[in-house]
């Protein structure tokens, strides 16, 4: 069996590279959610490591200590937390916070750790996810400034995520937060010198877009993994190269249908063939052949005409790679996003690390 | 977090009375029910042939005690036993309920946008809850603004985009508290949604829909 997923680790350093550099002087968060993005979590994160990244957004603390445990000693930032989060081993393993209640807070601050930990305190500038409301926002603030006084926590951080809905709400949303860190600035927090909280709101699209939200650090997920986050440019008209393929086997030849190995299972989304779909293609024997069928293990597409096609050849399902379909390719053709399609990438195929 | 499957294997045993099989379908890791779960049940029920997706499993069938062990993708199944088994037709006791937790809670005002591109925009005052699932996990992207979710006895419409680990429910007044357990799909005797809903919600079977549940999800026997 060829079938495999190729996760190609010279795109994502030279992607991080191009990324950090236009973000400079902002400092570089790589996200690393999701098993990297369904990339695998400890080589991409080395990658990114390399490549000019100095910090690691991994979502929630396992993924953190998994980190940890691997022996990457970079600052780690966690800001899911369910109610069973285990609070202690984060904070000694000196992973940062992310803080959105005064409840998380309270938690963080009485988890038993041996040493202070590092909070970045989360403001709502709009999406409506987690963060604290504007209204509740000094209390969260005095009550950090208060625990920071008795050694239980610094305030490392004040951050919030924008919804990239349109520039003007973008906008709006930067104003939000800096009258939040106004507001923790007038209650005490220091906003010069060395003990001085990092700012951070930009992820992909603000990063590449709106300098003014860069601040201190940019989180760049998506954009480092080849998926632009635009609808008017894609990847490589960002300078960025696809970091994953995909390539099935031909294991059967009914006619003019091929069988491939691989299916929804795989992470193949069945919606490109529902009413919001728009098909989909592959590349096969060097042409397109569209695809017929996504089963639950196989692919049956329509082999192309004047193309001859035997069992054990190999299509390209996406990837970088002359002629083949991208990941922004099947995103669109699933009425859906790249980061969905690299998300739920097979973790059945066998996986191979390149570059 | 919690971010898990619970495996009815009460409801397994009554499908596989009603139905007899003459094979388990245990493909793709028994529809992303488990095949660890799943097989033994089956080979006691007397079920000794099954059909699975690669090698791996195939070997782990022999150990198991499998007689028949088919794991050729080129010929086709009739999914038809393997919707049945699972509970993913009509008159079947479905198996998988897939459940997450709530990890914050908001009152906002009429006219709030929520999530990526503001795709929802509250119409009233309401109750936010955010669920720590999203598309990494397998609840497709397609159900932004389409789905429903269900919460101590109610039903609630997901609102905004999905996102990779989270999602929004409109909850308008009920009452909602961070760490409240919510089901996706599933348990539908207590009047939560079904697999087959969300399949057509999500445009696809309902077992793409189970089997595409990430491995980040636990499974646990119920």
């Amino acid at each position: 069996m060829t079938s495999r997923i190729v996760v190609h680790l010279d795109a994502i350093r030279e992607n991080v590279s191009a990324l950090a550099a236009l973000a400079a002087p902002a400092r570089t968060m790589f996200a690393v959610k999701a098993d990297a993005y369904g990339h695998g979590l400890l080589p991409v994160a080395r990658a990114g490591l390399d490549a000019g990244a100095d910090s690691l957004a991994v979502l929630d603390v396992p993924a953190a200590l998994a980190v940890r445990d691997a022996g990457i000693e970079v600052p780690l930032f966690a800001w899911l937390h369910g109610a069973d989060t285990e609070f202690r081993p984060a904070i000694d393993s000196r992973v940062d916070l992310g803080v959105s209640s005064l409840r998380e807070l309270e938690r963080i601050a009485t988890a038993g750790a041996e040493r202070a930990a590092e909070v970045h305190l989360k403001i709502d500038t709009g999406l409506h996810r987690n963060g604290a409301d504007p209204k509740d926002w000094p209390a969260l603030v005095g009550a950090a400034l208060d625990l920071e006084r008795h050694g239980r926590v610094r305030i490392a951080g004040i951050w919030s995520h924008l919804a990239d809905a349109s520039p003007a709400d973008d906008r709006a949303a930067l104003d939000r937060f800096r009258a939040a860190v106004d507001i923790a600035g007038e209650m005490g927090v220091p906003l010069e010198g060395e003990r001085r909280p990092v700012l951070h709101l930009a992820a992909s699209s603000a990063g590449i877009r709106f300098p003014e939200a860069r601040l201190d650090l940019v989180r760049f997920g998506i954009a480092a993994y080849g998926v632009s986050p635009f609808d008017d440019v894609d990847a490589p008209g960002l300078g960025m190269r696809g970091t994953l393929s995909m390539f099935a086997d031909v294991i059967g030849v009914d006619g003019d249908v091929a069988v491939l190995e691989v299916g929804s299972a795989d992470g193949i989304p069945p919606s490109v063939l529902g009413a919001s779909g728009r098909g989909a293609e592959i590349l096969l024997a060097g042409s397109r052949a569209a695809v017929l069928e996504v089963g639950l293990d196989t692919l049956r597409v329509r082999i192309p005409e004047g193309t001859t096609v035997a069992l054990g050849d190999e299509a390209v399902v996406y990837g970088p790679h002359a002629g083949a379909p991208s990941v922004e390719d099947w995103a669109h053709w699933a009425a859906t996003i790249g980061d969905e399609i690299l998300a739920r990438s097979s973790r059945r195929l066998p996986r191979h690390y390149t570059g | 977090m919690l971010r898990l499957a619970r495996i009815d294997l009460d409801a397994l045993i009554q499908n596989l009375d009603r139905l007899d099989p003459p094979f388990l379908d245990g493909r793709a890791d028994a529809y992303g029910h488990g095949l660890a779960l799943v097989a033994p049940i089956a080979l006691a029920h007397g079920v000794t042939s099954i059909v699975v997706s690669d090698e791996a499993a195939a070997a782990r069938s022999r150990e198991w005690g499998f007689r028949e062990v088919l794991s050729d993708r080129s010929i086709a199944v009739d999914p038809q036993w393997g919707e049945a088994t699972y509970g993913l037709r009509e008159g079947f006791s479905p198996l998988m309920t897939l459940v997450g937790e709530v990890i914050a809670v908001r009152r906002v005002n009429g006219g709030e946008g929520v999530s990526y591109g503001y795709t929802y925009r509250t119409a009233s005052e309401t109750t936010l809850a955010l669920v720590g699932l999203g598309y990494a996990d397998g609840v497709p992207r397609l159900a932004s603004n389409r789905g429903e979710a269900f919460i101590g006895g109610h039903r609630h419409p997901l609102v905004g985009r999905i996102a990779m680990d989270q999602f929004v429910l409109d909850c308008h007044d009920a009452e909602v508290t961070v760490g409240d357990e919510v089901t996706v799909f599933g348990d539908t005797t207590r009047g939560a949604p079904s697999a087959l809903e969300w399949g057509a919600w999500t445009e696809r079977s309902a077992p793409a829909l189970t089997s595409g549940i990430a491995e980040r999800v636990s499974r646990e026997a119920a």
